[in-house]
């Protein structure tokens, strides 16, 4: 997981983490969309992906990309580059899981 | 706005259906309107409008089934359209809302958008039968009460609550009132800057737009900026700036005080209007019963599995549609068994035969009746058929969920050359399997793209797929040149109109269509089983569509080049149109054309007999080989592909490196007219046709140019 400290100024602000560096099983809440363009942040607010959303990672495509994610009961995909825009914090999963 | 409580007279009701895509709105919508329904186009724009007339108690309804959406901030081409329609109040009396029961937070979101436009509204609980399965009961009066404005559970596609949907609608004449719902709370101090806002934007606006004043308010601090171009043409020069300050003012304050960009807080306020709501009237009882999606995914989107059921549906879905159409014959007549595409074919032969009367006294009547007219219109009605069949297959697929899915598989391969995961469905039908298919559903197939960039970019390489009418010319040539090896041949052509399809594509993509990216957001439904009924109607709607409208434009261009090859150029060739001697093409229009061009067909090897089939192909191309015959005077047109061969094998004008060429010439070049006339209807544009018929064109010159002189070259001395 590559971790890119933050272009803001000033405060202490907790490390980014980009909803595109998740894999598979991941799951966590959106904190916010920064940069792209506009149309694409209202649509993805719009469909639910507003800070405080939890989410899934459902699965990826055969390829690699595009990825699936399960937001407010159903499933979105989204291509890794445009996810890239989707600053996340993941949520820590019991290894019980797989 | 147009809903008129003082008049008496019994007047038409207009009421648009509107919900997020895949809710069901076509069931409900087909349920409702059972009687009555008409597929069009919006004047100007390639929506697809689809509309029906029922009459409740004496009151007429025109109810409009409008595209999905997800929200008033349009993302897609389609929407901006859609959500214009919406805004232009004086379209319609009513707003039909449907919403999905089992997925009740996003579907209201765009509820609480229609609540704003102040128009009277009406909501349905769809697929109120799943979200009982899930365990999620609605409290449908409480949330009538909340939101102020009826609703309604239904089973679209069983019917249920379509009755007392009429009964709603019915109200409509004497209550419209009973339909005006309340206003969204946004929280008591974002109120306040939305009120004053409010009331500042109805100061400013003209009489008739008053009513819209706090919805536009809303769309304004959410940056919206079609609203923002909306407002300022309303306005006088004079407003706009003070209209820019009060807009900007609002906006600092909401970041201000929230330490957020408003986009987020307005949106992240109405998401939690609708999570009250949903508190206050949605009980979940019991576990929801395992996610049948998410098991039918794990397979059909497996890493392995996925793309060999993906190669298996669509093939199987490809070769259907074309032995249906085309080879089995299982329409019993009393002459025998036959397809459909051969019953027309027949049914039209049969038509010319019968005018062979008027073949002595009227000759030029006849052959302008015979090869314009009959053929003109066997030509666009062989393709119904094929249409009706592939459109069915299409929606049906659609409509199960998994064209979605085909879009998420293919995204990553599709993308290398600039185009999306449906772009494949398209090509194939174009005839990208190598067995025969037709351009024209295969750009209607283009319909599903949402992206306009990647629509206009698959439909310009669609024509490159080697369709069913190019089949012939290639199976004349190889048995007449490269009889030893067929498939070989045969294999390299489908390759290079891949390859030529493809790297076109991505050099289109890298040059005059680059810097238009639009991020890829593609909801994947649930999957579920389509009503056939419904699929049905709406596919001979569609068949009909293009019959009326493509059909006249292909009938005018087959008369145009009928006369093109049967108008003598001198005027004492006239007496050569005589019934059992082919008219002597070599003087007509067409003739001198051919012979003009041979100046720039000469570097591929070209004659004029082979240009005029050539522009023959472009009317249709199924006319290349007919005309290659009557050009090279074959004396019966029954043994005609047999006899032509002969003679081309035998001609001294021929050889193998001219008839590859021709064959890559034919696979590339303008697409027929069929095709043009359809790329038009669909883009709206005549630029599109052209720049088609041009691109394809100079693609197909530079590539018979690169094998005729290479091959040439290499074989030189030979």
């Amino acid at each position: 997981m590559t971790i890119s400290k933050p272009r803001g100024t000033g405060k202490e602000e907790p490390t980014t983490i980009r909803l595109s560096e998740l894999s598979e099983g991941d799951t966590g809440i959106i904190l916010s969309i920064k940069g792209g363009p506009i149309q694409y942040r209202k649509r993805l607010l719009d469909l639910g992906l507003i800070p405080g959303t939890q989410f899934k990672i459902v699965r990826e495509a055969p390829l690699g990309d595009p990825i699936e994610i399960e937001v407010k009961g159903y499933s979105l995909a989204l291509r890794r580059k445009d996810a890239w825009h989707i600053i996340v914090q993941p949520t820590l999963q019991k290894p019980s899981g797989q | 706005m147009a809903y008129n409580s003082s008049a008496n007279t019994p007047k038409t009701v207009r009421a648009i259906i509107i919900g997020n895509p895949n809710t069901g709105k076509s069931a409900i919508f087909n349920s409702l309107t059972r009687g009555y329904q008409e597929v069009g186009n919006y004047p100007g724009v390639t929506v697809e409008r689809k509309t029906g007339k029922i009459e409740i108690n004496g009151t007429k309804f025109i109810i409009e089934d409008l595209p999905g959406l997800y929200s008033l901030s349009p993302y897609a081409e389609e929407e901006k359209i859609t959500r214009e329609l919406i805004l232009n109040a004086k379209n319609y009396d009513l707003i039909i809302n449907i919403v999905d029961s089992t997925n009740l937070e996003r579907n209201l979101y765009l509820t609480t958008e229609l609540m704003e436009l102040k128009i009277p509204l009406l909501i349905v609980l769809n697929m109120s039968d799943m979200a009982k399965k899930r365990g999620i009961h609605v409290e449908d009066k409480q949330l009538s009460k909340l939101l102020n404005v009826p609703v309604i559970k239904a089973v679209g596609n069983k019917g249920e609550g379509i009755d007392e949907l009429k009964k709603t609608l019915s109200k409509y004449i004497h209550n419209p009132q009973i339909f005006i719902p309340n206003d969204v709370n946004y929280g008591h101090e974002l109120e306040l800057i939305v009120e004053e806002l409010t009331n500042e934007i109805y100061n400013l606006l003209p009489e008739n737009e008053k009513t819209k004043s706090r919805w536009f308010s809303i769309k304004l601090l959410e940056k919206d900026p079609t609203t923002k171009k909306d407002i300022i043409k309303l306005l006088e020069p004079s407003q706009i700036q003070a209209f820019e300050k009060i807009v900007t003012n609002a906006i600092k304050r909401i970041e201000e005080h929230e330490k957020e960009d408003s986009i987020v807080t307005i949106t992240q306020r109405r998401y939690g209007y609708v999570s009250g709501i949903i508190r206050q009237t949605v009980r979940f009882y019991g576990e929801s019963i395992q996610n049948i999606t998410n098991q039918i995914d794990n397979i059909v989107c497996n890493k392995i599995a996925g793309p060999v059921i993906l190669i298996c549906i669509v093939s199987f879905l490809f070769f259907a549609v074309f032995n249906i159409t085309q080879e089995w014959q299982w329409i019993p007549t009393p002459i025998g068994w036959f397809s459909p595409v051969e019953l027309f074919e027949f049914s039209f032969e049969f038509l010319g035969h019968k005018i062979n009367f008027l073949a002595d006294s009227a000759p030029v009547l006849h052959s302008l009746l015979k090869d314009g007219v009959i053929s003109g219109v066997g030509a666009v009605l062989s393709f119904v058929p094929l249409i009706f069949v592939l459109f069915f297959a299409i929606s049906y697929l659609e409509d199960t969920g998994y064209v979605a899915r085909i879009a998420f598989i293919l995204d990553r391969l599709m993308r290398i050359f600039g185009l999306q995961g449906r772009s494949i469905l398209a090509l194939l039908i174009s005839g990208g399997i190598g067995a025969g298919g037709c351009a024209v559903p295969g750009i209607l197939a283009t319909r599903t793209i949402q992206q306009k960039r990647d629509k206009i970019l698959t439909i310009l390489i669609v024509p490159f797929m080697s369709c069913g009418a190019k089949l012939p010319v290639y199976a004349v040539l190889i048995s007449a040149f490269f009889k030893d090896y067929k498939t070989p041949v045969m294999l390299s052509l489908w390759g290079i109109s891949w390859t030529v399809a493809l790297l076109s594509a991505f050099i289109l993509s890298n040059t005059i269509f680059k810097g238009e990216y639009t991020p890829f957001v593609l909801e994947l439904p649930p999957y579920h089983l389509p009503v056939i009924r419904s699929v049905l109607r709406q596919t001979w709607g569609r068949t009909w569509q293009y019959i009326k409208k493509a059909g006249t434009l292909i009938l005018a261009v087959n008369i145009v080049m009928w006369a093109l090859i049967y108008t003598p150029i001198t005027s004492n060739t006239l007496k050569e149109i005589q019934p059992n001697t082919p008219p002597s093409i070599e003087n007509s229009i067409a003739g001198y054309i051919g012979k003009k061009l041979e100046l720039i067909t000469r570097p591929i090897g070209f004659n004029w007999k082979i240009n005029v089939a050539l522009l023959g192909g472009i009317a249709a191309k199924e006319v290349i080989i007919g005309t290659l015959g009557t050009v090279y005077s074959v004396e019966t047109l029954k043994e005609g592909s047999t006899s032509l061969q002969k003679i081309l094998s035998n001609s001294k004008e021929w050889n193998p490196i001219l008839a590859y060429t021709l064959m890559i010439f034919v696979m590339l070049y303008a697409p027929c007219s069929a095709t043009l006339i359809t790329i038009w209807r669909e883009t709206n544009s005549i630029k599109f046709p052209l720049l088609s018929f041009l691109f394809s064109t100079a693609v197909a010159y530079l590539g018979a140019l690169i094998v005729f002189q290479s091959c040439n070259l290499l074989s030189f001395g030979t």
